[in-house]
């Protein structure tokens, strides 16, 4: 079998013409991409937001069949979100959930704008008590975790008093705390205590990533009767010398046996 | 070598000559003949030869050349098949992320095994939906036996909020987890903790 081939340079570009419509064409979203940018006024509508955005949210209106009026609504919203510098990606993957859940895009948008309130306020809170650091310092991932403390259950009040009395410690110091205290209080831990555990942690800075999962291992010593001054006792003891949390389950009577038995949810 | 040229006669066929012409030549011919016998010059010959050697080309000039010349492949459909499945499994590799419908388990973290349980012996199916499956109903589907759905799946370390899609209808949240978190919807998500730093992979 011969194959004559007018030039290279014919072959390269066809090479690479071939290999464009392929590679658009294993995208799931390329097809969908170009029936949504038919839609004129929506389109127009996007112009603003990045790409990634408005594929993701074409994608799930495609997935989910969302209506037109929507898709508009969920836009705008986005729109808003970007002006007030709110990270969209978080947002959009409340709207995944929302939508997996059966929830009229209506609903979602107003979620949404709770969300980005949340937002806002928390991001002011960190202003006002943090102007020693630059915006650009304060991340996104804490950020995202304190206001998620608002939905875990801790009030607007809660936070701000808890901002404004906690030691100087580093931001993602802060985001642990914050969140612990809110699922602390969820399982009814004495309140006074759990302050006292969050503020000694602070102080000491001895909030290391391992000390996120803390409320699981107080939940899991509640299960075992052990009293909440019991508990604190022994997680002061811990923060005060830096140690791991792995010290605290020591110190606690957890065996690994028994934690993989309590699978830790 | 001019002068002997600018003596030659003008076009005209060879038999159409004449006397006077004729005799010209046998001068030409005598004056050729007379002309002193020299050597010619040593470097005549690599002149000669330097002159008919190809030009060197430039680099691009030579790509050029190569690109536009057309060439002519020679395939063996038998040996085609190999390159063929090799050039197919290239793009598989290269686009095959495309294909899944999660990414959840393609994450290089080292990962921990985790099981959810929902007893609900009235639902046709149970699905598990968290912020580890980006929400999608269909990546997670739990197996029922006696009533009692169950799914293993392994995840990355982290903090994950997940709740169970019943019929693809009904959300709710584990009634076995301790911690909650109000999803903004009017519903409540579970929450699970990952970590696999802990020696007790809790």
């Amino acid at each position: 079998m011969k194959i004559h081939i007018i030039s290279k340079i014919h072959c390269v570009v066809l090479l690479f013409t071939f290999t464009t419509l392929i590679g658009n064409g294993l995208s799931p979203t390329w097809a969908k991409e170009c029936s949504y940018y038919n839609n004129a006024s929506i389109s127009k509508t996007t112009n603003q937001l990045p790409l990634w955005a408005t594929n993701k949210l074409n994608t799930l209106g495609e997935n989910y069949r969302i209506s037109a009026e929507g898709r508009k609504r969920l836009l705008q919203v986005l729109l808003m979100a970007q002006h007030k510098q709110v990270s969209l990606s978080l947002l959009i993957s409340k709207i995944e959930e929302g939508l997996a859940k059966k929830v009229p895009p209506q609903i979602i948008a107003q979620a949404l704008l709770k969300e980005i309130d949340n937002y806002c306020y928390v991001r002011n809170l960190l202003k006002t008590f943090f102007s020693c650091a630059p915006e650009k310092l304060i991340s996104n991932k804490v950020v995202k975790t304190i206001v998620d403390s608002l939905s875990l259950g801790l009030s607007r009040k809660e936070l701000a008093q808890f901002i404004k009395s906690a030691p100087i410690a580093p931001l993602s110091m802060l985001a642990i705390a914050i969140e612990n205290l809110a699922l602390l209080k969820q399982i009814h831990f004495n309140p006074d205590m759990a302050k006292q555990i969050m503020f000694t942690g602070l102080r000491y800075k001895s909030f290391s990533s391992d000390w996120r999962y803390v409320a699981k291992i107080i939940a899991l010593a509640k299960k075992r009767n052990l009293s909440d001054k019991q508990i604190t006792k022994a997680a002061l003891q811990i923060l005060r010398h830096k140690q791991h949390l792995n010290k605290l389950m020591e110190l606690l009577g957890f065996t690994s046996r028994n934690l993989q038995q309590n699978q830790f949810r | 070598m001019f002068k002997i040229f600018s003596l030659w006669p003008p076009e005209k066929k060879n038999n159409e000559l004449d006397s006077n012409q004729d005799q010209e030549l046998l001068i030409l011919a005598r004056r050729l003949k007379n002309l002193p016998d020299r050597e010619p010059p040593s470097d005549l010959a690599d002149k000669i030869i330097q002159s008919l050697e190809p030009k060197k080309l430039s680099f691009w000039k030579k790509l050029y050349v190569w690109l536009i010349t057309p060439k002519a492949i020679t395939i063996s459909p038998l040996k085609l098949a190999p390159a063929l499945a090799l050039s197919l499994l290239l793009i598989w590799l290269a686009f095959g992320n495309f294909f899944s419908g999660s990414q959840v388990f393609k994450n290089t973290q080292k990962l921990v095994p985790v099981t959810f349980v929902l007893h609900y012996p009235q639902a046709h199916s149970v699905s598990v939906i968290g912020s580890f499956n980006q929400w999608q109903p269909k990546a997670l589907k739990m197996h029922n036996k006696n009533g009692t759905w169950t799914l293993e799946i392994k995840l990355p370390q982290g903090r994950y909020e997940y709740a169970f899609l019943i019929d693809n209808k009904l959300v709710i949240p584990d009634p076995k987890a301790e911690f909650c978190k109000a999803d903004l919807f009017g519903h409540k998500n579970s929450i699970i903790f990952v970590n696999h730093e802990n020696p007790h992979n809790i």
